[in-house]
């Protein structure tokens, strides 16, 4: 008996140890390991990523800083943003995007798969060059190194070089032969033609944006539009495409449209946006422009009155406002808030004015006058414009003009105000109710240009007010213009007289500053590499 | 407690018999109630021979002439008996009441006397944890264990609870305790919906599964803290360990039958109720308005206001409420509204044990059924346990115990989460969140809360875009539903006097249906969303212990363990997460339009599995001199699968001693009864969860459409950096301790110093994003805890039969950073917001110090004012308070006389740091008394303010002189503004317990059926204060709005504690 049970439990134990290998337990189910990736789903992800977080996180905040949209979250700069405001933008672009940009180049080097790696330098450029353009002097040379946990900055104009050889180097992809195509992309359906016209226009861009510090950027700019390959219709913009309109999974509905149709606004629009083009610049003209019912929808037509939910309501503007200046709200429902004014939110979700058809995917306003509904318009079918036709048309007027060539200048300016347009119009179909007519579209454009031709010295205020009218939806482009050009000169001011300096770059994000020991916070006055332009306050 | 020992121990005690002279046989039984007691140790004075009872109490050994016997055993007095002429030596032994003869349950099953321990024990018996309001054993133990800080998640029926014993010594593992119930492993985690810390998303109401056991079948609870008192449950075993013995393993004992019925009922209350300040209004400025805030005009300067429910801009709410269209209504206060909107719950618990031995058998069955309506509206908790045990000595040689248990919890409750003071600050609902600052003049329990055709949540604002927390009660939920088994079998086997062989199989197995439901109608998740999900988990645990005694002199006894485990645990989680709800009010999947394998919360998977194996080897050598001498020399080598191959191996040994001055010097006297001193040294180790050793690909198969509406796939670099070289991280810690008894045993002193240190920290470091990973896993730091625990018992007075006992617990320790290694890292952030108020590890920093945001100083320190008026906030955060408390005390004292007991309870936490949103929300909203103020006077914040720049171009600051209205200033700034100001001291006093009890006199009861009947009322956390908060907020400092975890002192608006009391009645027939 006593032996009997010693084999017994002996024999059990052995059993329930030799079922219990340590082997074979480290490898994570719930995933997949790093050789079962697929070069055309990594690129999915990156081109995704690009549009829904990337460029939704950078054309936010800077639509807020060039009153394309309303900046409501202080009442001077300095308490507007916190570090942690920039968390999302940094950590899209270095651990998101770098990381699978960097591995479809490295796996399409091998492969020969040239359409991915030209699509993926193409990316990189462009987030490397917008990096640069919102904080300054990142990391690059010492990032996406996981053994070094602290990388230190390189200056912005040496990025600007790296990124101007990616860009080469994506032309040189796309001149190769690939071993095959990537039908999934989202821009461009995989044509490398389109890319290649993209990727000079970037270059284009680039050489505009430095022009301040580089001699050589108008020969640059000219011997791109003399070769004639840059984006110049709309059938070659570089739009993210929001294309899905329901609301089952997957979500691929357009964000501004789901956070102002879903239940009531949650964004507020710019008053002096609103009030410059519900009359063209505010001027008593009569003259409307013909965006203005794509760009904005109002939920009610008749001005907010009730001081709970309006506070600004009644009071007279403040002393520091030139005449004329956008105050409160704009006219017959076109409700939004000041620049700076960090009133606490009324109740006006279900009053005040919200994204309309473009780009956003909403609503056309045709004076309906009733709250949002997540049913309404283009059902949240939108883009992003990230590069158009119609601004390199204004990006042109700007090179063209400081080089002294005024009646070019005239010429790109007519073309991007038209091709914005007809860009904005054409975007859906949005019935016959309160669409301008041809002649309100063509009153608009000679009015253009008749204070084009009329302003004198002033042209490029001309240039620059048109260009942040048709630049809605895309703050990051209207952001380098106001630091390049300082106009237009006529920003909506603060409601606080005293608002702190400008944030000529965005201050970095907490999750550098407070996890890098090399990150030093700089100053909300900080230019950037090519901003030579006088310190604060020469914009404001 | 020592009955129930005598089993283990009978198999276990033993010593060699010699054939000597002529034969002595007997019997021993128990003087306080005559049974037979087993395994009793008889030696012949002076000599080796010796041998023990058996399960009858008999005993027979060969004695040499003149003799003296010598009967000793654990828990009782030891009795020399002088054999003489007589060949039959029955006796009768009494028990030790001394504190050094206490019977200790130490690791893997052993039973010791105190005074043999070289470490710390605190042992708290299951007539403290019987029938008290509280259902979760982890809060049961809050004040009566010294060296655990044990902190609520708030006062939700069913909340999760966290355990800390003994400091911080990880910064990315677990804290939490083993929990070991009748010896083998339980598990006790909280799983937050997709095991996340969801205290954004709903998850601060999920249970901790401890939860799940029986508080009234516990014989007792033994915590063991220090490492050198856990080194055999392996790294398990190195947050503390937690031995709950239930009523089931009870050994034979006589002929007896029992049965045990007790009723309780119990209230329970909202216990942090601000003070509502009755002059002001909702508004802003002094102006009217439907707002959160409370800085509308007096209620003097205005006679009436527009109907809350009759100025909705959406018409087609408006006409759902024709009759408040356009009407005004009387402008005055409800102060009641918060009061009122909150129940007073009950808990009515039944539990019944049967218990009883006959011949070599004794078995336990009990049942218990609990239900309890919590304080929060639909808050729900029920449980049913029963369990069952039988023990049984099958041959002399041969025991068998069996314990069976099925747990089944099920917990429902409108969801808690994270509130920033202007709604929600995740994705999820919180009942709680905005309820705290509902505007005074609002009549929130006599207005309706949903619109009579679409059911809709309705509330007071124009764009009816606030939640209202009665909608957010009834139509929102989360439950929680768990059914449980957990059970062993063992084998004891005497294969010789002195060598013993235990199998012990186990199993533990629960599967958790959590559900979140959410109808559509309200306007956080307007279109509602219903999330699903199963959890499976299963521990499978086998031991194999070897137990050798051996007696190498009268003097030295030789005491040998060793043992084999292997634990295997595997989980698996299936989910689902709907959206879109079709028809108001149905709970299923196919009602919903939308669904996802992700959480629509947090966007991680619902599914999920993982397996984990744990192996070890153990071995313990106890060596006894003479009863006061004693050394415990232990070690284990563990083998985890959680890192890969070349690490998986680890071998941590411990020391321990223990010396008995009184016994070996014989000093004892009326005045010192025993003195003890011990010391000890353990080591232990800490694997990482699996699956951090490798790099991995993130894939969803359709995050996104294409033109044509075919989904596309991503595959995306993960942003976790893996980590091949992961090694367990290694603890140790040196553990002193004194204990004495004084005075006629009227004064037990117990006082343990503790110092740990970890290194090769498990770090989970967030990375700076610009390294291409967001985050990873590093062996780097050390963080090192020490501490104090005393705890002092007296009794100041006893006259006849009355009996003052007074208790003092003392817990102070502090856990420091020494350094993050060398890889660059200076601070590592460990919960809470990014570049707000979070915990952090800072390397020469107190563990979990808390961050956040503050004002910009000028060079003279001196805070800045903007141009607005208002204080400058920096760009960047900075240390603003360490949470840990200086310490932390309870005083117990009891009055006993006859048949009566009177017991409080009253607690004392100095210091602490807590970031409180509740707080700063309640200045920021002008709700509470504190802000009752003549609110007409404008205010100059204290600081400076910028006027111009000097000759060098340095700001020049002068005295702020600008004045700001009374919002702004606590709205802007005290309340809403930088982290520093929302920062309080959380020193609290508290009565945390009081019971009255009462015995009914035997004689009154002779005639009736039953043996014993109790009556006891008792109440807890029934009045606190925390001294330095805003004296009307009465904050309650014992709740964590992380939840179970590593961090400290943050509090999100998460949640109100809970006051009970009740009465229990007990019979015993």
């Amino acid at each position: 008996m006593k032996k009997k049970l010693i084999k017994y439990l002996i024999w059990i134990n052995l059993f329930a140890f030799s079922s219990c290998k340590l082997d074979g337990l480290q490898t994570n189910p719930n995933l997949l390991t790093p050789d079962q990736a697929s070069i055309d789903y990594l690129l999915n992800s990156a081109e995704i990523e690009f549009g829904t977080n990337f460029f939704f996180q950078a054309t936010y905040n800077t639509m807020d800083l060039t009153r394309l949209k309303a900046m409501i979250n202080g009442a001077d700069y300095n308490n507007s943003y916190v570090p942690a405001s920039f968390d999302g933008v940094w950590a899209s672009f270095y651990s998101t995007m770098l990381p699978d940009l960097n591995t479809v180049i490295g796996i399409g080097s091998k492969t020969g798969q040239t359409v991915h790696t030209g699509i993926a330098r193409t990316l990189k450029a462009y987030t490397l060059i917008t990096m640069v353009d919102l904080f300054g002097d990142i990391p690059w040379s010492q990032a996406e190194n996981p053994s070094n946990f602290n990388p230190k900055t390189d200056p912005g104009s040496a990025l600007y070089d790296t990124a101007l050889a990616t860009l080469n180097r994506a032309l040189t992809d796309f001149g190769k032969t690939a071993t095959g195509g990537y039908s999934s992309d989202l821009f461009y359906g995989g044509s490398t033609t389109k890319w290649k016209t993209f990727v000079k226009t970037l270059q284009l861009r680039l050489y505009l944006q430095k022009r301040l510090v580089d001699a050589n950027a108008h020969s640059e700019i000219q011997a791109i539009v003399t070769a004639g390959d840059y984006i110049q219709s709309s059938a070659q913009d570089f739009v993210f495409p929001y294309f899905g309109n329901s609301i089952t999974n997957p979500d691929t509905r357009h964000p501004s449209f789901v956070n102002n149709y879903l239940n009531g606004a949650s964004d507020y629009m710019s008053n002096s946006l609103m009030v410059e083009m519900f009359d063209y610049n505010n001027k008593g003209l009569g003259i409307q422009d013909p965006r203005i019912r794509y760009y904005f929808y109002r939920q009610q037509d008749t001005p907010g009155t009730d001081v709970n939910a309006i506070a600004c309501v009644g009071l007279p503007p403040p002393a520091h406002y030139p005449a004329g200046t956008a105050w409160c709200q704009g006219p017959g429902g076109y409700w939004g808030r000041d620049h700076l004014n960090n009133d606490g939110i009324g109740p006006d979700t279900k009053s005040r004015a919200v994204w309309g058809v473009f780009p956003a995917g909403g609503k056309f306003d045709a004076d309906q006058g009733v709250p949002t509904t997540i049913t309404d318009g283009n059902k949240g079918n939108g883009i992003w414009p990230i590069l158009t036709s119609y601004s390199v048309n204004f990006m042109l007027a700007e090179d063209a003009l400081v080089n002294g060539d005024p009646t070019s200048a005239g010429t790109y300016l007519q073309t991007g105000v038209t091709q914005s347009i007809s860009k904005v119009m054409n975007f859906a179909n949005v019935g016959a109710s309160k669409v301008p007519t041809a002649s309100a579209v063509t009153n608009y454009i000679n009015q253009v240009m008749t204070d084009y031709n009329a302003a004198g010295a002033d042209q490029m205020q001309v240039i620059q007010k048109e260009n942040w009218k048709a630049l809605f939806g895309n703050g990051l482009d209207m952001y380098n213009t106001y630091r390049r050009t300082g106009h237009p000169t006529d920003m909506q001011p603060a409601r606080n007289p005293t608002p702190g300096d400008y944030y000529r770059a965005l201050i970095y994000p907490a999750a550098y500053i407070t996890r890098n020991a090399n990150a030093k916070q700089h100053a909300d006055n900080t230019q950037v590499f090519w901003d030579t332009n006088p310190a604060d306050p020469w914009i404001f | 407690m020592k009955k129930f020992l005598l089993l283990c121990f009978s198999f276990g005690f033993a010593i060699s018999v010699w054939a000597q002279d002529r034969v002595v046989t007997g019997t021993v039984t128990s003087i306080e109630d005559g049974s037979a007691l087993p395994g009793v140790n008889v030696i012949v004075k002076g000599s080796t021979m010796g041998t023990v009872t058996s399960a009858e109490g008999k005993y027979s050994i060969s004695v040499p002439a003149d003799a003296t016997l010598i009967f000793s055993f654990i828990g009782y007095k030891t009795v020399e008996a002088a054999v003489g002429e007589r060949s039959i030596v029955d006796l009768q032994l009494t028990s030790d009441v001394s504190q050094l003869s206490e019977v200790v349950v130490t690791a893997q099953g052993i039973p010791q006397e105190k005074r043999a321990l070289g470490y710390a024990v605190n042992t708290v018996t299951g007539s403290a944890i019987e029938n008290r309001p509280e259902q979760d054993i982890g809060r049961l133990l809050d004040g009566r264990v010294t060296g655990a800080s044990i902190t609520s998640a708030n006062g939700v029926a069913g909340s999760s609870t966290n355990i800390i014993i003994r400091g911080y010594t990880t910064v990315s593992g677990s804290k939490q305790p083993l929990f070991i119930v009748d010896g083998v492993p339980f598990n006790s985690d909280t799983n937050t919906p997709a095991g996340q810390n969801d205290a954004f998303n709903g998850g601060l109401v999920t249970s901790s599964r401890f939860l799940d056991i029986d508080q009234n079948n516990i014989e007792n609870v033994q915590v063991l803290k220090g490492l050198s008192a856990t080194t055999l449950y392996g790294t398990q075993g190195r947050n503390g360990v937690i031995i709950i013995t239930t009523k089931n393993n009870r050994a034979p004992k006589g002929e007896k039958f029992e049965v045990n019925l007790n009723q309780s009922v119990f209230m329970s209350q909202v216990a942090s109720l601000p003070d509502y300040q009755p002059a002001y209004g909702s508004g802003f400025q002094q102006n009217f308005g439907y707002f959160f805030s409370n800085w509308g005009p007096a209620y003097s300067q205005l006679d009436s206001v527009v109907h809350p429910y009759g100025h909705w801009a959406d018409a087609s709410l408006q006409a759902q409420f024709p009759q408040y269209a356009g009407k005004n209504v009387k402008y005055q206060p409800y102060p009641h509204s918060v009061r009122d909107f909150f129940n007073t719950g009950v808990a009515s618990t039944t539990s019944v044990n049967l218990n009883g031995s006959k011949d070599n058998v004794s078995y336990n069955f009990s049942v218990g059924s609990s239900n309890e309506n919590g304080f929060i509206p639909n808050n729900t908790l029920g449980k049913t346990n029963v369990g069952a045990g039988i023990n049984a000595n099958l041959t002399k040689r041969l025991n068998m115990t069996v314990s069976m248990n099925y747990a089944q919890t099920d917990q429902a409750t409108p969801p808690v989460s994270a509130g920033n003071g202007s709604g929600i600050a995740g994705g999820g609902l919180s009942v709680i969140s905005d309820v705290f600052y509902t505007p005074v003049n609002v009549d929130l329990m006599h207005l309706p809360f949903e619109a009579p055709v679409d059911h809709r949540s309705v509330y007071y604002r124009t764009g009816n875009d606030i939640q209202n927390p009665r909608w957010t009660a009834k139509y929102a939920k989360n439950t929680d539903a768990v059914r449980r088994f957990f059970g062993n079998a063992s084998i004891n086997f005497k294969l010789t006097k002195e060598l013993t062989a235990t199998y012990r199989g186990s199993l533990d197995t629960y599967n958790e249906t959590q559900e979140y439901q959410v109808n559509k109608g309200g306007p956080q998740n307007i279109n509602g969303f219903y999330r699903t999900q199963l959890i499976q988990n299963t521990i499978l645990n086998s031991d194999f212990i070897l137990k050798y005694q051996h007696a190498i002199s009268s003097d030295l006894r030789l005491n040998v363990t060793g043992g084999v485990q292997n634990r295997y645990d595997y989980r698996n989680a299936y989910g689902m997460y709907s959206s879109n709800q079709v028809i108001f009010g149905q709970m299923n999947h196919n009602n919903f339009l939308s669904h996802s394998n992700l959480d629509g919360l947090t966007g991680s998977n619902l599914n999920y599995a993982s397996q984990v194996r744990y192996q070890g080897v153990y071995g313990s050598v106890n060596l006894d001199y003479k009863d006061y001498m004693y050394l415990n020399l232990q070690g284990r080598n563990d083998w985890t699968s959680t890192v890969e191959k070349v690490n998986n191996s680890i071998f941590y040994p411990s020391a321990s001693i223990s010396f008995v001055p009184t016994t070996a010097f014989g000093i004892e006297s009326e005045t010192l009864n025993s003195l003890k001193v011990r010391a000890s040294y353990g080591t232990s180790a800490g694997f990482p969860n699996p699956y951090q050793t490798r790099n991995y690909i993130y894939a969803n198969s359709r995050p996104y459409l294409d033109k044509s509406g075919n989904p596309l796939t991503t595959h995306s670099v993960s942003d976790v950096l893996g980590n091949p070289g992961l090694k367990p991280e290694l603890l140790s810690e040196i553990e002193v301790g004194i204990e004495a008894q004084l005075i006629k045993r009227r004064l037990d002193v117990e006082v343990s110093y503790f110092d740990r240190k970890t290194t090769n920290l498990i770090t989970s470091a967030p990375i700076d994003p610009a390294t291409g990973y967001t985050s990873t896993l590093k062996n780097l730091g050390q963080i090192t805890s020490d501490g104090v625990e005393a705890s002092i018992h007296g009794v100041p007075l006893q006259l006849g039969e009355f009996r003052w006992d007074l208790t003092l617990n003392f817990y102070k320790y502090t856990s420091m950073v020494n350094n993050l290694g060398n890889v660059g890292l200076t601070q590592v952030q460990l919960s809470g917001y990014s570049g707000g108020p979070s915990n952090w590890a800072i390397a020469g920093m107190a563990f979990n110090t808390i961050q956040g945001t503050y004002t910009q100083r000028d060079p003279l320190g001196r805070l800045i004012v903007g141009p607005d008026g208002n204080y400058q906030a920096a760009h960047d955060i900075k240390p603003l308070g360490n949470p840990i408390p200086d310490y932390t005390s309870s005083i117990i004292s009891s009055f006993s006389f006859k048949g009566i007991s009177l017991m409080a309870r009253i607690d004392y936490r100095k210091g602490g740091k807590i970031y409180s949103t509740t707080a700063g929300t309640e200045l920021a909203r002008g709700i509470t008394q504190d802000t009752n103020f003549n609110r007409d006077a404008t205010f100059i914040l204290p600081g400076v303010k910028q006027s111009g720049v000097d000759g060098s171009g340095n700001p020049v600051y002068v005295k702020n002189d600008i004045q700001l209205t009374s919002s702004d200033t606590f709205f802007n700034n005290y309340g809403f503004g930088p982290n520093e100001f929302q920062m309080y001291d959380g020193t609290t006093i508290r009565l945390a317990q009081v019971a009255l009890s009462y015995t009914l006199p035997k004689a009154l009861i002779s005639k009736t059926p039953f043996k014993a009947i109790n009556l006891s009322l008792s109440g807890q956390n029934l009045w606190f204060y925390a001294v330095n908060f805003p004296k009307h907020s009465h904050f309650d400092t014992n709740q964590l709005s992380t939840g179970v975890g590593n961090a400290l002192g943050l509090d999100f608006l998460t949640g109100p504690s809970a006051r009970k009391y009740g009465v229990t009645l007990g019979l015993k027939f």
